[in-house]
């Protein structure tokens, strides 16, 4: 491998240990023969890549949720994430269609009970009406009004 | 870096507040330190944490389980770092002078620890300097963060191979910063 092959490898693949075990293997093997590519590796090591390594972990001071609360709850955003935002979360629009579908099956249910009553109570107004004009026609004289139509049917 | 649980995320999303504060201290010192790197100070680095936790807030129902919740936060966090660096960078100057920096400290200087820790983070500072905004989110996720190669890809939703690039060429440039520097203040 010529150098500059073996440093754009040593810049990222192989300080990054994202590069293959053989690609490291020509790598070590070139740079232990080298003394321009392993300079070059020790400077990056030591002065580029080692300060990153040893900085302390940070947190943000209390300050900053303190302001995030009050952006959150208490400033012009209450509204954009008030009802209408937790409505669009896919765990409340699930409840919610859940809701929905319920109170609509609780309707088709009632409505069709009422149908169905309605129709029962038709069918017993038509009974009782038809009972009751055949019983006009059943009044001991054998049936009839004695009209002159009756007579010239019957 | 820990990973926030699916409950967690699932009961912030319905407006849970202890589950969003939960995310809070979960992810909150990662968006810091990614913050200050890439926006260059602590009082804009504080800014940017905010903005990134009303965005999350804002936009938690939108999340889709498909990346990681890691993932999605790093990447609001790089671009509004980058939004409020470029914003303000007028408001700066183009370049921020050593003294600014080390105006920016405050530390006891009589615990050493704490010395060498603030001096480190000057160093650290320093090269950022030297990068242009996309290399430093690079060297920010891969030197800090510790993401692969993959992760920050996914983050910058840019190719793995520009990734690699932009990590060269900031070394490059890096070395190329500290050989001046040392031959500098050689002579």
């Amino acid at each position: 491998m010529k150098c500059d092959e073996v440093r754009e490898i040593l810049l990222s693949d192989y300080i990054d240990e994202e590069a293959a075990p053989e690609i490291r293997d020509r790598i070590n093997d070139h740079v232990k023969g080298c003394n321009g590519c392993r300079e070059m590796y020790d400077v990056l090591c030591e002065k580029v890549s080692a300060p990153f390594k040893n900085l302390e972990p940070t947190t943000p001071p209390f300050e900053v949720w303190k302001k995030i609360e009050e952006k959150i709850y208490t400033g012009r955003e209450v509204g954009a994430v008030g009802f209408l935002t937790r409505l669009k979360s896919p765990f409340v629009y699930r409840k919610t269609v859940l809701a929905l579908a319920s109170v609509m099956l609780v309707v088709f249910f009632g409505t069709q009970y009422v149908k169905v009553r309605d129709s029962n109570l038709t069918k017993e107004y038509v009974t009782e009406q038809f009972e009751y004009l055949t019983s006009l026609g059943n009044n001991g004289n054998g049936g009839g009004f004695g009209t002159s139509i009756e007579e010239y049917f019957f | 870096m820990m990973e926030v649980p699916n409950d967690v995320i699932k009961r912030a999303a319905g407006g849970d507040r202890e589950a969003f504060e939960d995310i809070y201290n979960l992810t909150s010192s990662y968006v810091y330190a990614v913050a200050i790197r890439v926006s260059g100070n602590v009082e804009d680095a504080q800014e940017v944490v905010q903005d990134v936790f009303v965005k999350v807030h804002k936009n938690l129902w939108k999340f889709n389980f498909e990346s990681k919740l890691t993932t999605w936060i790093y990447r609001i966090t790089v671009n509004t770092a980058v939004n409020y660096y470029n914003r303000t960078k007028k408001r700066r100057g183009h370049e921020i002078g050593d003294e600014r920096i080390l105006e920016n400290k405050g530390m006891p200087a009589n615990v050493h620890a704490k010395m060498e820790d603030e001096d480190n983070k000057r160093k650290v500072e320093l090269l950022l300097q030297r990068l242009n905004p996309d290399q430093r989110v690079c060297i920010v996720l891969r030197e800090i963060e510790q993401l692969s190669y993959e992760e920050i890809s996914e983050v910058l939703k840019v190719n793995i191979n520009t990734v690699r690039t932009r990590l060269k060429r900031a070394r490059e440039a890096l070395i190329k910063y500290v050989s001046e520097k040392e031959d500098k203040d050689e002579m």
